[in-house]
């Protein structure tokens, strides 16, 4: 058991790390951006370089759960490959758990290249409390990004919409939790009405877990909630197109 | 006004550019096959020419846009430093910035070219395009970092 679990995280980290797009935006972009935003305007500035670090991270986490799991396992449930799998001599969940893992795995991995870059070249300390901040921001992000993902990746615009569609529906989803919210910004500070919707925000309560401030677990938990019994709704529905 | 001064000076730059790969097709006997305004993958103008087999002077072409830029770029920094205006610099930045891309610009066409793959190869998130990205980022902050350039001449 645990030798094929090892096997199918093994596998999937290799697909993943064949697959050069991916790896561009794991890992590369947001070193890029942390790297760029760092020097454009975190000079010399350890709280503005905290706030453009965790704002990353907020990112990434985003950008893990909504389009590397959900869409996933949406196409292996629409392309009919689930019902394959099957009929392989090992439980699926191992398979699942496999992608999970390797995902999480690279999460970690591109997270500790954006501290370890924080440290040597902005001089970011890295204490325990700031690594357990990031640790619980990371479980959070991913639980509630993994199941708006899979929503998103379920919701079928219209009967038979392609890749792209659905692409598309994940991106404007992306964009806006990205973009609505504290993540590169003070959001509330620039704009008060669009303080105010992030309230509503998803990302919020994740980067005030990753930035150690208070966090507004109602919001997080609803949106949790929600996401799940959605996504659990569509499940139920949905049906194979093989 | 003064901030209409970037997108004015990046206007400019823009003429100057193409008209320079228009002349430089001239002087080098290239056959220019199209001028124009191309939509995708962002509204841009063009210059096409007919690829010519003697490679230097098809390079010579796709480099002297960027190389015009750059000369503007260093002659105004050494004798005017940008007349104090820091829209005629952020201009000038920007439109380096544009020109050096990774993703598309003549960079990636000469690279196109070399490869003799036609228009359509592409080395992106190739070992030599990740060189491209930490060069082109090294430049961004160069030009736009307060510590750097920027903060010499206006801070």
């Amino acid at each position: 058991m645990i030798r094929t679990l090892r096997l199918s995280i093994y596998y999937q980290l290799l697909m993943a790390l064949r697959m050069k797009q991916a790896m561009f935006f794991t890992l590369a972009f947001p070193l890029f951006l942390f790297v760029l935003f760092g020097n454009l305007w975190g000079q010399g500035d350890p709280d503005h370089l905290l706030f453009t670090l965790t704002g990353i991270l907020g990112m990434n986490v985003a950008t893990e759960g909504i389009f590397a799991i959900g869409p996933a396992i949406k196409d292996y449930n629409s392309s009919g490959i689930l019902r394959y799998f099957k009929k392989l001599p090992f439980n699926i969940l191992t398979h699942f758990f496999g992608l999970i893992s390797s995902q999480l795995l690279l999460m970690l991995l591109s997270t500790a290249l954006l501290l370890v870059t924080g440290a040597l070249l902005f001089g970011i300390r890295l204490t325990p409390a700031l690594l357990g901040q990031v640790l619980a921001g990371l479980t959070a992000g991913l639980t509630v990004f993994g199941f708006i993902g899979l929503s998103v990746a379920f919701l079928n615009v219209k009967k038979g919409g392609g890749v792209a569609q659905r692409g598309s529906l994940a991106s404007a989803v992306y964009y806006v939790l990205v973009f609505l919210s504290d993540a590169f910004y003070p959001l509330g500070d620039i704009n008060p009405v669009l303080g105010q919707v992030l309230h509503f925000s998803p990302m919020n309560p994740v980067l005030q877990l990753l930035r150690g401030e208070p966090v507004a677990w109602l919001t997080l938990v609803a949106w949790t909630a929600l996401a799940l019994g959605f996504f659990l709704f569509q499940f139920r529905r949905f049906t194979s197109a093989r | 006004m003064e901030p209409l001064l970037l997108p004015l000076t990046m206007l400019v730059l823009l003429f100057i550019h193409e008209s320079g790969h228009v002349l430089a097709a001239k002087l080098l006997g290239l056959r220019v096959t199209k001028v124009g305004i191309l939509t995708k993958p962002i509204p841009h103008p063009y210059v096409a020419i007919r690829w010519s087999p003697v490679r230097w002077k098809v390079l010579i072409f796709f480099f002297v846009g960027v190389a015009l830029t750059l000369t503007q770029f260093a002659l105004l920094l050494g004798t005017t430093r940008f007349f104090d205006q820091r829209y005629v610099y952020l201009g000038f930045c920007a439109q380096l910035v544009l020109e050096t891309n990774p993703v598309y610009s003549d960079f990636t066409l000469a690279k196109q070219f070399v490869s003799g793959q036609g228009r359509q190869a592409t080395d992106m998130f190739s070992l030599r395009w990740y060189v491209h990205v930490t060069l082109w980022l090294l430049l961004i902050i160069g030009l736009f970092s307060p510590r750097y350039l920027y903060g010499l001449l206006f801070l």
